[in-house]
């Protein structure tokens, strides 16, 4: 057993050496903190909506209206038409329709269909086009969070003889930005 | 009890039955320098409850101060897009990507396409009852101008086409001053118009501005009201300048215009309707009675 003892000795020694080499003493050392920086580029955006109260799918039903050449008129607001901005630019906003009010072959023309309003003082009673016609310029934007609304006001006189049934057409509601068609630099 | 839960319900139906055509497009606009070729996309969605059928369509652009037009040819022939017809469901949106690829052989030009991206209730509205109705349909619209600029010799030059003056302006109507310019040069141009009124005894001046690109037309309007005392022959000169890149000779022209006040005619009137009276001599009846 004695002369074991220095291979024991020496076994103890190298096993040391090793357990030295392996052991990773933990040092208390602080982490870097990080940043980062987050960024979102919000682009120009145009979001416009028409609304006609109490009837579905945008459509505006004028009803029973009898054949007596008589102008009548819906004023805009919140239970008939309006027009409503929730845009983050200025938009100038155009009115168009689509063509006459029509019921199959019967048709009654255009100029019977007349618009007003959009909080517009220069504005005047106009019938409607199939062009463009300017209604608003510079609407603009709202603050953040809201939008800008305003009231449309239609006319419509059905002439006398007229056919009875359902006449239809579709008016446009366009935006486009305020001098978003000129160049900005030469 | 019964009563206010029927109004209860039918207020309900009618609030609910609120709806529109919600249209958002994303970038609003495009602006194209120094190359023939552009790739790129905007973002359309429906911020609304109903579902929406849309259409994306490439136009050339026409613009004067009350008016747009969407037209085809010129620069919508350099337009080319991908999704061109869609459904859109509440709160769904969608890419839409398209290109412009300028001839190799075009000259240098200031141009102006357009996207139009336009939004219809996807359900066909029902009329319900009979005797003559009227139904009409929404649709939103968003214009997408894509301005176009190359480089190469710069032309500037505008054409005064026309220049219509009132004859007469009764007061206090006001009298419409319409001028139409033509670019015939190959760069867009700014401008300003004035035009000075000349009249006996005051002067008047209006002022108005625009923009129009070449090829195209711009019909400029402009109201003038006079005044109480504003009376006569007045002469209306118009000057108009411009020059984006350098300023150019203005464009001028004159005419004239009478100016009546309205208060003058009703005088008149009254002074003629007062003669007659004066020189009409009523006759005298002489009755004779015989006393019986």
């Amino acid at each position: 057993m004695r002369s074991f003892a220095p291979l024991f000795l020496l076994a103890a020694i190298m096993m040391s050496i090793v357990g030295m080499a392996y052991y990773q003493p933990v040092t208390a050392q602080a982490s870097e903190s990080t940043t980062q920086t987050l960024q979102a580029n919000v682009s120009d955006t145009i979001a416009i909506t028409a609304t006609w109260a109490g009837t579905e799918n945008g459509t505006i039903n004028l009803g029973n209206v009898p054949a007596d050449n008589f102008e009548r008129s819906w004023e805009g607001g919140d239970t008939a038409e309006q027009v409503h901005t929730y845009s983050n630019v200025a938009i100038d906003l155009y009115v168009r329709a689509a063509g006459d009010l029509t019921k199959g072959a019967d048709k009654i023309a255009l100029d019977n269909l007349k618009y007003d309003g959009y909080a517009n003082d220069t504005l005047q009673k106009t019938a409607f086009d199939t062009t463009y016609a300017l209604v608003k310029a510079g609407w603009g934007p709202p603050s953040q969070g809201a939008h800008l609304t305003v009231p449309v006001d239609l006319f419509l006189t059905v002439p006398f003889a007229t056919p009875p049934g359902v006449y239809t057409t579709t008016i446009y509601h366009a935006a486009v930005q305020a001098g978003g068609t000129e160049p900005t630099t030469p | 009890m019964r009563r206010a839960i029927i109004t209860l319900i039918l207020l309900v139906f009618f609030l609910s039955s609120v709806s529109a055509v919600n249209l958002l497009v994303s970038p609003t606009r495009f602006e194209i320098k120094n190359t023939t070729h552009f790739s790129g996309k905007v973002t359309v969605e429906n911020f609304g409850n109903e579902t929406i059928d849309v259409t994306v369509d490439k136009k050339r652009i026409l613009k004067d101060k009350t008016h747009l037009l969407l037209v085809d040819g010129g620069a919508s022939d350099w337009i080319k897009i991908k999704e061109t017809k869609f459904t859109l469901r509440p709160k769904e949106h969608k890419d839409v990507h398209f290109e412009v690829n300028v001839p190799s052989n075009y000259n240098y030009r200031d141009s102006v396409g357009a996207l139009v991206i336009r939004a219809t209730p996807k359900s066909t509205p029902q009329a319900k009852g009979g005797g003559t109705q009227f139904v009409i349909m929404q649709g939103a619209e968003v214009i997408v101008p894509i301005v176009i600029g190359l480089p190469g010799p710069i032309k500037e030059s505008l054409k005064l086409e026309k220049f219509k003056v009132p004859l007469i302006i009764i007061t206090p109507l006001p009298g419409e001053f319409r001028y139409t310019l033509k670019n015939t040069g190959n760069t867009y141009q700014n401008f300003t118009g004035t035009i000075t009124l000349k009249g006996w005894f005051t002067n008047a001046k209006i002022n108005s501005k625009g923009g129009v690109y070449p090829g195209d037309e711009y019909t400029d309007v402009v109201t003038w009201r006079p005044g109480l005392w504003d009376l006569g022959i007045y002469h209306a000169d118009a000057k108009i300048e411009y020059g984006r890149y350098n300023p150019q000779r203005p464009l001028e022209t004159t005419s004239q215009v009478i100016v009546i006040p309205g208060w003058l005619i009703v005088l008149i009137i009254l002074l003629i309707v007062w003669r007659f009276l004066k020189g009409k001599k009523m006759p005298i009846k002489i009755k004779i009675e015989r006393e019986q």
